[in-house]
């Protein structure tokens, strides 16, 4: 390293308090005008807080003590120790704590004192990811090291090496490994685990928050198979969960691990001064809502740190952003003391080695800035930095808390800046922070019942050990479901238990990660036949029709041939200025209500029963009603609607019969879907320049869905015209998609939202015309709407709208009942992200692009909130 | 109980049945969308095994289960034999396969036991996949039984049987020292040991010797024939012709037909797959054995020059060169270096492949120096320098060494290095050793600098030693 580098990494480095606030000072002062046009939007200040030490427990292995006590830990913190307590009463438990708090200790005390106190005690540790397997095998081994034989720590995955597996199943008492290996490697073959099963003590689930939806419901699954295995073998195993800050983890373990779980969510670790800061950059034009670049601004905001010379982190969401910021950094410090070598990137596709050499020089404080991707989110060890810069919002409040983590000294301040993008969760956490700050809002879900799922672990399960008659697989009726998979030729009953009879394995049918394995291999014809990738089906569907522009790695391929049957797409290089954006037909059928209320804030202490009551009454006394009404553009405004209070609203509502309220419900809908045709998209511009039609097979699925039903009387009794009115509808139902995502925390692409026509008759069928715009980013999102089909083909008619929020998975992974239950919670959130949204008339980062939802949409989305009663306006 | 309880009650009881009937609805649905499942056989009258195999159904501590037995007299012709061979055959030449390699988990005691103390033994299973969801549903075994080769097959007409047959298994294994399989080492055995433990029974086989025929029978015949699966050697070393056999693939199928069915018919070629296996197997082990004793004798008394084939009775012809060279190789495996030689020699004798001469020829001379015979050796590598074949650097390169350490002829050595050497700068072109031309840049790049620099060491050093110290250097 070059001497000008030793000199700004040491000496004349402002270190500390002072600078990392000199820094958020010049940060607020360049900050320009009002929050929602820009600028700093809030300044978190957490004080240093000292640690809670409590005394090392008496009843701890000698020999435990002593290594920690060789490692300079003569106390623990207090969460530890009562970790360990509990641990040793036999408690299942969920540790939830901070970054950096010392979290692995809390499982790795009771489990290394049980495995020192018996030799052929065994415990099994479950990460989601092989870099976590590999970060944590180093630090175990040292620690068991210095333990001497007794605790033989191995990871098991796909890299073990055949020669090794042998001599891990027989010796290793602690195995590391992954879902997919417990699920597709080790249950399959348990007579050959069967010292770790008979012996199975601990298991511990690390980073319980990223299991939830379609992986946490497969774990739930995976985990039924492991209790079934132990008990085969008369052992009991302890689950010690750790997760980061969620609102429900006790509830998210009850539900992965089936069995009473204890929180644990005291906190007993120091914690350093910090800042966070919330940054939103300036509009640049509100007609259409546009920003300057986050990229840009998360360049300037590392800069002003790293010229401070603040150790650095820069967090982006994607490789191709961590390389653009990599590259604007090295830039900046080309002409500074210690040149461009002083900020590198980090991301999966980096060699392992140079990832470790990274890893090493942050530990050695040798790097200035780094720019990672969520590679770096989790567990590596890589020290502590002064600042993290999070180049857009994570996705998650854990996983946003996960990477400020990164930034936070011992001594000194430390300070996390997020700037947010243009999109809309972060334009809602960016511009309403007490949300962030106040108790998380974040929920997992499961929904371990999921049939599909279950199914294909119940064949797993018989494949391991026969089925008994009288045995507990989920809540569903067992016995049906076997008689199912008997008729379909995988079990054969007999004497009083399912056996499986088909040759296959099970599990290598079942991917836990993928939604479904049924996938597309694209085939590039450019020069010698070669397979470009594999993609999903849904997403082959959308992406791969024929003509389509496929992106891959920033390379265009235009598709020439979809082979349905055999999975297979056939693409060739082209250079083109256009890219598509497929057109699909949405049908929604509600085939069961499970629960309905109305949306109207006098009735809201109704019971659900009572509400459900007159909701089937409603339906039968409006059959053959005024179904043929023809919709008139009504110019009837009502002067005062938008300053009417909440009760003059509420009075208004109350003469209409209940059956005609807004409501919100849940339950179980089919859905079809079809791609029907594909617009040309000019890059840049944005421009429509074609079409096509397609005619793909229609694809059909059940699943849950919430839906919000707005009745024709209160519609109409808005001052709109009919297509504002269908404008708004659509533009309502983007910002509650966006709003639902960030509730249950669920990928994007696990939600769908579709708008469709509510019949009263059961059961409903609701057609609407939809873009599916989610092929790859936020901008294919912003250009959307352009020519949106209900528009090309002449307005559709909306009698009575119902608002479906639906679970992209067959059978539905649980999203439903929760937002069904938070219906307020998700009402008032659209609301706020509407009104609070800068834009004059719909930008993607609230309601859409006025391109797709009209010149009215975002006012008509607003009324119609207003008129449900949605939450308070925001402020 | 008042009304609104009941009421409740009442919503309770239809909301259940509601869910059972929506569950049956959507079990419905995947049913037709899973047009992948196989239609069920019509349900018919059930025909049990019985009707269809010979055997009785026996019981033990666990249950009843079923067992099929044949008698085979030793009289009886099978293929090119006769059953008889297998208790008369003395097997300890294949004490030469119970090295280290082939004796997984045993230590110590590499005989072979007595032909009467082995049993054969091959599974038919519900698939290949492995793991815990594969099961054995026939395991057929084979034994001498006085002047017979007795089949036993343990047959599981219904999954619970299983613990039964197994046990049964087990207490047959006892009576016998050694088990031979064919693939066993990596299927039947494992298989079955998964199948012991789901039981909660003990695995029997620990305390046996395991001979699995597949790697010996590969070793031996795998260059001669396309494939080394037991019915294809059945056919082309034994001469037996199978009719009215099962493709192994359709035979899991046939299983899961009669669970469901209750039909046997299906099963008897099943059956009768399984027992020719196990005879199969029995034959195919004594022939093995009675070709590497025939051959090792015969090898013994051509290196004593006592050539009378007579004497160790030669049944019918004489040994394709492939096999020899096969043979030669096992011998040498085995450390048995004047056995190798001799049969490597004859196979020489018998006309080899072009393509196999060469390495023939590169192991008997290895096989000669490993013993001592420089010269024998020495005449060897010159005769394969004869030709530019794959072998000619490295014969060079051993007739330098002789030539300079042994002979202590320095001139020599640096004609062989200046050859090599010479061939090497003309013959850029030659393709390597496994003959695929998209490797050949790799090694002309690698390889080929290797051996260079290996030349130019020696030739240097020989250049050293053959020139006058006061030489101003020819380089």
């Amino acid at each position: 390293m070059a001497l000008e580098t030793q000199a700004l990494l040491t000496a004349d480095r402002p270190r500390g308090r002072e600078s990392v606030e000199q820094a958020i000072a010049e940060i607020r002062d360049k900050s320009p005008g009002p929050a929602r046009l820009g600028g700093v939007t809030a300044i978190h200040h957490i004080p240093a807080r000292a640690a809670e030490f409590v005394r090392m427990p008496g009843d701890l292995e000698p020999r435990v003590a002593r290594v920690l006590k060789g490692r300079g830990i003569r106390q623990l913190y207090s969460h530890q120790a009562e970790a360990f307590r509990l641990a040793r009463e036999g408690r299942n438990l969920v540790v939830v704590t901070p970054t950096a708090s010392g979290k692995t200790l809390c499982y790795n005390l009771p489990i290394l004192d049980s495995l020192v106190r018996n030799p052929d005690a065994r415990a099994l540790y479950l990460f989601p990811t092989k870099a976590l397997s590999q970060d944590q095998l180093t630090e175990l081994n040292r620690f068991a090291a210095e333990l001497g034989d007794d605790v033989r720590t191995f990871t098991y995955d796909g890299d073990t090496p055949q020669d090794a597996r042998k001599s891990i199943r027989a010796r290793g008492n602690l195995v590391i490994t992954n879902p997919d290996m417990l699920h597709a490697g080790i249950l399959p073959h348990h007579t050959k685990w069967e010292r770790l099963f008979e012996n199975l003590q601990y298991v511990v689930i690390d980073e319980l928050h990223y299991y939830r939806g379609v992986l946490g419901s497969h774990l739930a699954n995976v985990l039924r198979r492991l209790k079934r295995v132990a008990r085969f073998y008369g052992s009991h195993p302890q689950f010690i969960c750790a997760s980061a800050t969620i609102a429900n983890p006790a509830d998210l373990a009850a539900h992965i691990l089936e069995e009473d779980v204890t929180l644990l969510d005291r906190n007993g670790a120091p914690a350093s001064d910090k800042y966070l800061v919330f940054y939103n950059p300036p509009v640049v034009n509100p007609q259409l809502g546009i920003r300057r670049s986050y990229l840009n601004e998360s360049r300037r905001m590392a800069r002003t740190f790293l010229g401070r010379g603040l150790e650095t982190i820069v967090f982006a969401n994607s490789r191709l952003a961590t390389e653009i910021l990599v590259t604007y950094l090295k830039e900046d410090f080309r002409r500074a003391p210690g040149g461009p070598d002083l900020v590198r990137g980090y991301r999966g596709g980096y060699l392992p080695l140079e990832r470790r050499e990274i890893e090493r020089h942050l530990r050695e404080g040798r790097l200035l800035g780094v720019v990672a991707t969520n590679a770096l989110e989790l567990g590596i060890d890589i020290g502590s930095l002064d600042v993290a810069v999070l180049a857009g919002y994570p996705g998650t409040i854990a996983s946003t808390w996960q990477r400020a983590g990164r930034a936070g000294r011992r001594q000194g301040t430390s300070a996390a800046v997020l700037v947010a993008s243009s999109a809309p969760l972060d334009q809602f956490i960016v511009q309403h922070p007490e949300y962030f700050f106040g108790r998380s809002p974040e929920h997992g879900f499961v929904n371990p019942d999921n049939l599909e799922i279950l199914l294909n672990h119940l064949k797993c399960a018989a494949f391991e050990l026969p089925i008994e008659e009288g045995e507990r697989f989920g809540t569903l009726d067992l016995e049906t479901l076997c008689r199912h998979l008997t008729e379909t030729g995988f079990l054969h009953h007999t004497s009083g238990a399912w056996h499986w009879v088909s040759e296959s394995y099970p599990a290598d049918a079942v991917s836990l990660r993928s939604v479904s394995s049924d996938n597309f291999v694209i085939v590039d014809n450019t020069g010698e036949p070669r397979v470009l990738g594999e993609v999903d089906f849904p997403s082959a569907l959308t992406t791969l029709h024929e003509k389509a522009i496929y992106i891959q790695n920033g390379e265009q391929y235009h598709v020439e041939r979809l082979d349905y049957d055999d999975r297979k797409a056939y693409v060739h290089r082209v250079d083109s200025d256009y890219y598509t954006d497929a057109i699909s037909y949405t049908k929604i059928t509600v085939l069961e209500t499970f629960e309905s209320r109305s949306q109207k804030t006098e009735v809201r202490s109704q019971s659900t029963v009572e509400s459900r009551q007159l909701t089937v009454d409603g339906r039968q006394a409006s059959v053959g009603g005024p179904q043929s009404m023809v919709e008139e553009d009504g110019e009837f405004r009502v002067p005062d609607f938008e300053f009417r209070s909440t009760e003059a609203a509420a009075d208004c509502q109350q003469s209409i019969t209940d059956d005609r309220q807004p409501s919100v419900n849940h339950g179980e809908v089919h859905v079809n879907t079809q791609v029907v045709g594909f617009k040309k998209i000019k890059f840049h511009t944005h421009e429509n320049v074609g079409a096509g039609n397609l005619t793909l097979p229609e694809q059909e699925m059940h699943t849950t869905a919430w839906w919000l039903t707005l009745p024709h009387e209160m519609l109409e009794a808005m001052p709109y015209s009919s297509t504002d009115r269908q404008d708004g509808v659509r533009a309502l139902g983007n910002a509650l998609e966006a709003m639902a995502i960030l509730l249950v925390m669920c990928d994007a692409r696990d939600l769908g939202v579709a708008v469709g026509e509510n019949s009263r008759d059961q059961p409903s069928v609701s057609r609407q015309l939809s873009v599916d715009s989610r092929q790859s980013t936020v901008d294919s999102r912003q250009s959307a709407g352009r020519g949106q089909p209900a528009r090309d083909n002449g307005p559709m008619t909306f009698f009575e709208p119902n608002i479906y929020l639906y679970d992209k998975y067959p059978g539905g992974i649980g999203l439903s009942a929760p937002l069904y239950r938070m219906s307020e919670q998700l009402l008032g959130n659209a609301r706020k992200l509407i009104g609070n949204c800068g834009c004059e008339a719909g930008c993607p980062s609230c309601v859409g692009p006025v391109g797709e939802i009209g010149e009215n949409g975002k006012e008509v989305a607003l009324a119609i909130l207003g008129a449900i009663g949605a939450g308070a306006p925001g402020e | 109980m008042n009304l609104e309880e009941k009421l409740r009650q009442l919503r309770k009881a239809s909301e259940k049945s509601s869910a059972d009937r929506e569950l049956e609805r959507q079990l419905e649905w995947l049913r037709q969308r899973d047009q992948s499942v196989r239609p069920l056989p019509a349900q018919r009258v059930p025909c049990g095994i019985e009707q269809y195999v010979d055997g009785s159904v026996q019981a033990n501590r666990l249950g009843e289960y079923f067992v099929a037995r044949q008698v085979l007299p030793f009289g009886r012709p099978y293929g090119r034999l006769r059953v008889g061979d297998v208790s008369v055959s003395d097997l300890s030449a294949l004490e030469i396969f119970l090295g280290g390699q082939f004796l997984a988990g045993q230590r110590g005691g590499d005989a072979l036991p007595d032909p009467s103390e082995l049993i054969y033994l091959d599974t038919e299973t519900t698939g290949l996949a492995g793991g815990t969801g594969t099961c054995a549903f026939l395991i057929g075994v084979g034994a001498i039984e006085g002047s017979d080769f007795v089949v036993r097959q343990f047959f599981l007409r219904d999954y619970p049987e299983e613990r039964a047959v197994l046990a049964a298994l087990a207490d047959l294994l006892a009576g016998y020292k050694g088990l031979v399989t064919f693939n066993g080492k990596t299927f039947d055995v494992p298989l079955l040991e998964t199948r012991f433990r789901l039981a909660r029974q003990r695995p029997p086989f620990g305390r046996m010797i395991h001979l699995d025929l597949l790697h010996p029978a590969r070793q031996l015949w795998k260059l001669r024939l396309e494939s080394c699966r037991l019915t294809h050697l059945e056919a082309e070393i034994l001469g037996v012709g199978r009719s009215g056999d099962v493709d192994g693939a359709d035979i899991p199928g046939i299983y899961f037909d009669y669970l469901r069915s209750g039909d046997a018919r299906g099963l008897q070629p099943v059956f009768y797959h399984n027992a020719l296996d196990i005879v199969t197997l029995a034959a195919l082990t004594s022939e093995l054995a009675r070709i590497i004793r025939t051959e090792s004798a015969r090898g013994v008394d051509v290196a004593q020059g006592e050539i009378d084939a007579a004497k160790v009775g030669t049944p019918g012809e004489s040994m394709p060169g492939l096999d020899l060279f096969s043979l030669s190789r096992i011998f040498e495996r085995a450390g048995d270096r004047a056995r190798a030689a001799t049969v490597c020699r004859r196979a020489l004798d018998s006309g080899l492949p072009d393509s196999l001469e060469p390495r023939a020829l590169w192991h008997l001379a290895t096989q000669h120096r490993r013993s001592g015979e420089f010269e024998q050796a020495a005449e060897i590598w010159l005769e394969i320098t004869r030709r530019e074949t794959d072998y000619f650097l490295d014969a060079l390169e051993q007739l330098a060494i002789h030539a300079e350490h042994r002979q202590r002829d320095a001139a020599a050595a640096l004609q062989f290095t200046e050859r090599a050497l010479g061939w090497i700068g003309a013959k850029a072109g030659v393709p390597p050793r496994d003959g695929s031309a998209t490797d050949w840049q790799a090694w002309s790049k690698l390889e080929r600098r290797r051996e260079l620099e290996r030349f130019r060491h020696r030739l240097d050093r020989l250049k050293r030693k053959t020139s006058p110290p006061i030489s101003p250097p020819l380089l």
